[in-house]
């Protein structure tokens, strides 16, 4: 109780522990030998580390600050590599912010990241409670790594599985619908339809990710909170409410601020499975960052997008860090 | 064991201060054993079980689908009703096909290639790195942490724009570095070796540099031995990102004989349009060193996905 009260807040140190549960595992007697040795601290530095330091700060340089800064450069250019690159101040942000594309595709991303965070979040919780409650080990280690198995697939590899099954004639959705005596649907292929269809997909993909971020947090939470406050009458709801929920917190936003991550940057599954279409319906804003610089030729107008896709994400994962964590520190 | 001791610790006291303690003493196992005792195992737990497998056979059967219209033929496939299992399950004619007269052969080798490219290069950078946040003490140097991992965040599909523009200036088109440039660092790696290396003692680099012992020996001879765990839990976990990118190779990768697996997949299935059984073979195929990794190392894949949490 008092490691997890004194743990630092920067959000990740919960892996920390994880490792640290490997080590002794590993047959490594590190953890006995450790013991007051921490307090030592390296001795300071004569400028080598920099030398270790280097090829990581190069890459940092120009994996992630050049093109941040180049991005935004172009954004401000008529940019083309056939024609020329003119600069045009926020001409470009004028007309993508009020073009008819921009909000379409960005209108589409939205919907999608509101259908599948909350029911990615949902779905897991779902699933990791009922392990979390299970007592049966026998049998449970293989249920679970079902649940895993979509994991490994890559997004494109996703769109092809449900591209087959959601087909409108041959695909197995609609041949299970048949059976049940319901309707079949157009999905992928029904302007309605696309959207949700393509966060069934989404979700399916993602769900055993989820589940087990949100099963280590559940692990980690001591088990005498539930004894003593069972003592005190409280009911399973009661429980999952004031106790798991409240505790599972950390886990939770990050899940959460993952997945809005994630689910903001969408471009394989509607890349490959709709195109974009029907008529437009399924395109998002990577997409079009796709269409416009690689198409279209106008890069000045993409990079807008991206800036945009950057706003979205703070906005997004600031919201929910600061609306959804409870310091629950006692 | 475990148990057998807990329940002894019990029945000493029965109360709950011993188990407490040997909670702290035994870790996560025992803490559970012990939650558990009292809880019979009835109806509810079977229910429980069997709630789960059911829906674990819900995740399973698209996947489980596609593998069987993958054995399918032709004419097989587009059979109304749909039907379940393929006529003969040892039919393997189309993942033939797809090496035979197709170039799935080179699509693998070249994801292999780009993906050791990555795992290899962005693996020595972050354990150089990683030992000096460790083991050094040095001006801004929690901040310059704080900074790197504030890169997590920064999606790789919003820097596609400057980068493509970088790597094509710099003629790497179609080639394996301009494929695996932006695999050659991850945050990832040096936030998990980083982590692994503060746990590590610091009297045994103490007693190597008493020793005489540069500090690369010291990082290759004494340190990357000890953090070898983390390392296997990031080289899986860097493959399977790796292996699966998409939008940066189709980029990239303009020629045919440059394209990794799932660029090759996608152009593939645009081309054979509606040949439903080589697209699920081709489906299988590109998930196929993923599948063996799933299969053999399902335990370090899963706990790469609980430490690393981002992505």
């Amino acid at each position: 109780m008092a490691q997890r009260t004194s743990s630092s807040d920067n959000g990740l140190d919960r892996h920390y522990q994880l490792l640290q549960h490997e080590l002794p595992r590993r047959g490594l007697i590190i953890a006995t030998l450790s013991i007051g040795r921490r307090e030592r601290k390296p001795r300071r530095s004569n400028g080598r580390p920099f030398v270790f330091l280097a090829p990581a700060l190069f890459f940092v340089v120009v994996l992630f600050i050049i093109p941040l800064g180049y991005n935004l450069l172009i954004s401000f250019f008529d940019w083309s590599i056939v024609g020329g690159r003119d600069f045009i101040g926020i001409e470009n942000y004028v007309s993508v912010f009020t073009s008819e594309r921009f909000l379409n595709a960005a209108g589409n991303t939205l919907v999608f990241t509101a259908l599948v965070v909350p029911a990615g979040i949902f779905f897991s919780l779902l699933v990791a409670l009922g392990f979390n409650a299970l007592t049966i080990k026998r049998g449970s280690g293989l249920v679970r790594a079902f649940y895993f198995a979509p994991v490994v697939a890559s997004l494109t590899a996703v769109a092809f599985v449900w591209l087959w099954i959601f087909n409108p004639v041959y695909g197995l959705a609609n041949g299970v619908l048949e059976a049940l005596g319901l309707p079949g649907q157009e999905w992928l292929t029904s302007e309605s339809q696309s959207i949700p269809s393509l966060a069934i997909m989404y979700v399916w993909a993602r769900l055993g990710f989820n589940v087990i971020i949100l099963l280590a947090g559940l692990n980690a939470i001591d088990r005498t909170y539930y004894e003593a406050a069972r003592l005190d009458g409280a009911g399973p709801l009661r429980l999952l409410w004031s106790i798991t929920l409240p505790l599972l917190n950390r886990q939770l936003v990050l899940v959460a601020s993952v997945e809005v991550m994630n689910a903001l940057k969408l471009f394989e599954l509607p890349f490959v499975a709709t195109k974009g279409g029907p008529v437009g319906s399924s395109r998002s804003i990577v997409m079009e960052i796709y269409e416009l610089a690689f198409r279209l030729d106008r890069w000045g107008e993409s990079a807008v997008y991206v800036m945009a896709m950057f706003v979205f994400l703070v906005l997004a994962t600031g919201t929910i860090r600061k609306v959804f964590t409870k310091d629950i520190s006692e | 064991m475990t148990k057998k001791t807990v329940r002894a610790a019990h029945e000493r006291t029965s109360g709950k201060d011993t188990v407490v303690a040997v909670e702290v003493e035994r870790g996560n196992g025992v803490r559970r054993a012990a939650y558990r005792k009292g809880r019979p195992r009835g109806m509810g737990q079977l229910s429980l079980l069997a709630t789960l497998f059911a829906g674990s056979l819900l995740m399973l059967v698209p996947l489980a689908w596609v593998a069987l219209s993958s054995l399918k033929q032709p004419a097989e496939i587009l059979r109304l009703p749909v039907q379940w299992l393929p006529d003969n399950f040892f039919n393997f004619d189309n993942y033939v096909q797809l090496f035979a007269d197709h170039n799935f052969g080179r699509y693998m080798t070249n994801s292999f290639i780009v993906t050791g490219i990555g795992i290899g290069t962005s693996l020595v950078i972050a354990l150089l790195a990683a030992y000096a946040f460790a083991y050094h003490n040095f001006r801004f140097k929690e901040p310059l942490f704080l900074l790197v991992l504030s890169l997590f965040m920064v999606p790789q599909e919003a820097l596609v724009i400057p980068m493509y523009l970088m790597v094509s200036g710099a003629g790497l088109n179609n080639t394996y570095l301009g494929l695996a440039f932006p695999d050659l660092f991850t945050v990832l790696g040096l936030y998990l070796l980083r982590q692994f290396m503060e746990g590590i003692p610091y009297s045994y680099v103490e007693a190597a540099r008493i020793d005489g012992a540069g500090e690369f020996r010291i990082l290759t001879r004494i340190i990357t031995p000890m953090v070898a765990p983390a390392i296997v839990v990031f080289v899986i976990i860097k493959f399977m990102f790796t292996w699966n990118t998409f939008l940066w190779p189709m980029l990239v990768a303009q020629e045919e004989s440059m394209y990794t697996v799932t660029v090759g997949l996608v152009n593939f299935a645009g081309g054979e349009f509606n040949q439903w059984n080589l697209i699920n073979a081709a489906t299988i195929v590109s998930m196929l060193p993923l599948i063996v990794l799933f299969v053999t190392l399902q335990r370090y894949l899963v706990k790469g996905v609980a430490m690393s949490g981002m992505k």
